[in-house]
């Protein structure tokens, strides 16, 4: 059973790689979408294995399923193949050691990560705690993730509600006021 | 997509278990996993699923574009409201523990700001991205 967690464990990431390379990679814009897709289904069973519901709840919803309609419906209006230049002069011995660069930066500070569900992790032991003890008593509710998003970091959320406000009006402002002033302006010519 | 009948008439079967579902995770947010930003999503993507099926117009029967604004502000409002209910009532900004019910009618008024704002940038974003 241990072996079979752990392999689960190494298995989704690796699958989440693949997938993100082929992303990359592929040059048909909707089978890049459906691939975001299927990048945010196997996310969704990582958070799933790690017990983060909550978090793996919006992935579903947010990332596999709005994000991929608004997707395409995007491409519909576009030629649905990613165009392709060649410059001619090639960079690509210096982007990939430039790659690697970086890649092998992630790998040496990820050395420095406690273990998944380390009880000695950092964020264990900061305030978490607190969080963990006080909530129920406090607040009279169970979803400690609820009560730390509404209640304990209720800024951190208000912030975030005023990004998605900001988005949505200015996505009104451009595509919507677009669409709105046509009229008018054939009615002044 | 209107000539897909089958999947016109599953939308159609999908559409008030899903919006049920987001209902209930805005306001079971506080025992189970879930709360406004996840239950604002969710009821989004039944009206977003109805949209692509019965069309973008048939939607906006129902939901108008005005409706969607006055929800967006709406709900940031009611998240900024209750943070400054919270100051004339003696508290700081955003401390529910002086308003009337305490912490969790803080928390729900607040999670209910959050779902209806995001709820209606979702829609929103669809009537404007899908619009020809």
């Amino acid at each position: 059973m241990h072996s079979l967690a752990s392999l689960y464990h190494l298995a989704l990431p690796l699958l989440l790689v693949v997938v993100a390379v082929s992303v990359c990679l592929v040059r048909d814009l909707f089978s890049a979408v459906i691939l975001m897709g299927i990048f945010s289904m196997l996310s969704v069973a990582l958070f799933v294995s790690m017990q983060a519901l909550d978090v793996a709840l919006t992935e579903a919803v947010a990332g596999a399923g709005v994000a991929t309609v608004l997707f395409l419906c995007c491409l519909a209006r576009t030629l649905g193949k990613e165009a392709y230049h060649d410059s001619g002069d090639r960079h690509d011995g210096l982007a990939i050691m430039a790659c690697a660069l970086c890649a092998l930066v992630v790998c040496y500070g990820a050395t420095d990560i406690p273990d998944f569900g380390s009880a000695a992790a950092y964020v264990h032991t900061h305030v978490n705690p607190h969080y963990l003890e006080s909530t129920t008593e406090q607040m009279g509710i169970i979803n400690v993730v609820t009560a730390v998003l509404a209640s304990w970091r209720g800024y951190d959320t208000l912030g975030e509600l005023v990004v998605i406000f900001a988005a949505g009006a200015g996505c009104l402002t451009i595509l919507g006021a677009a669409k709105g002033a046509a009229p008018e302006a054939e009615r002044e010519t | 997509m209107g000539h897909h009948v089958l999947l016109v008439a599953c939308s159609r079967m999908l559409l008030p278990l899903v919006m049920l579902f987001g209902l209930y995770i805005q306001s079971h947010g506080d025992y189970s996993p879930g709360g406004g930003f996840q239950a604002g999503v969710v009821f989004a993507s039944a009206l977003i699923l109805y949209g692509l099926f019965n069309g973008i117009d048939r939607l906006q029967q129902v939901f108008p574009q005005w409706l969607l604004r006055w929800g967006m502000g709406l709900g940031l409002l009611l998240y900024l409201g209750t943070g400054v209910a919270g100051m004339f009532l003696g508290g700081a900004f955003l401390d529910y523990g002086v308003l009337p019910g305490g912490q969790h009618v803080g928390i729900l008024l607040v999670e209910l700001g959050v779902g209806l704002t995001v709820a209606s940038t979702m829609v929103t974003f669809l009537c404007l991205f899908a619009k020809p």
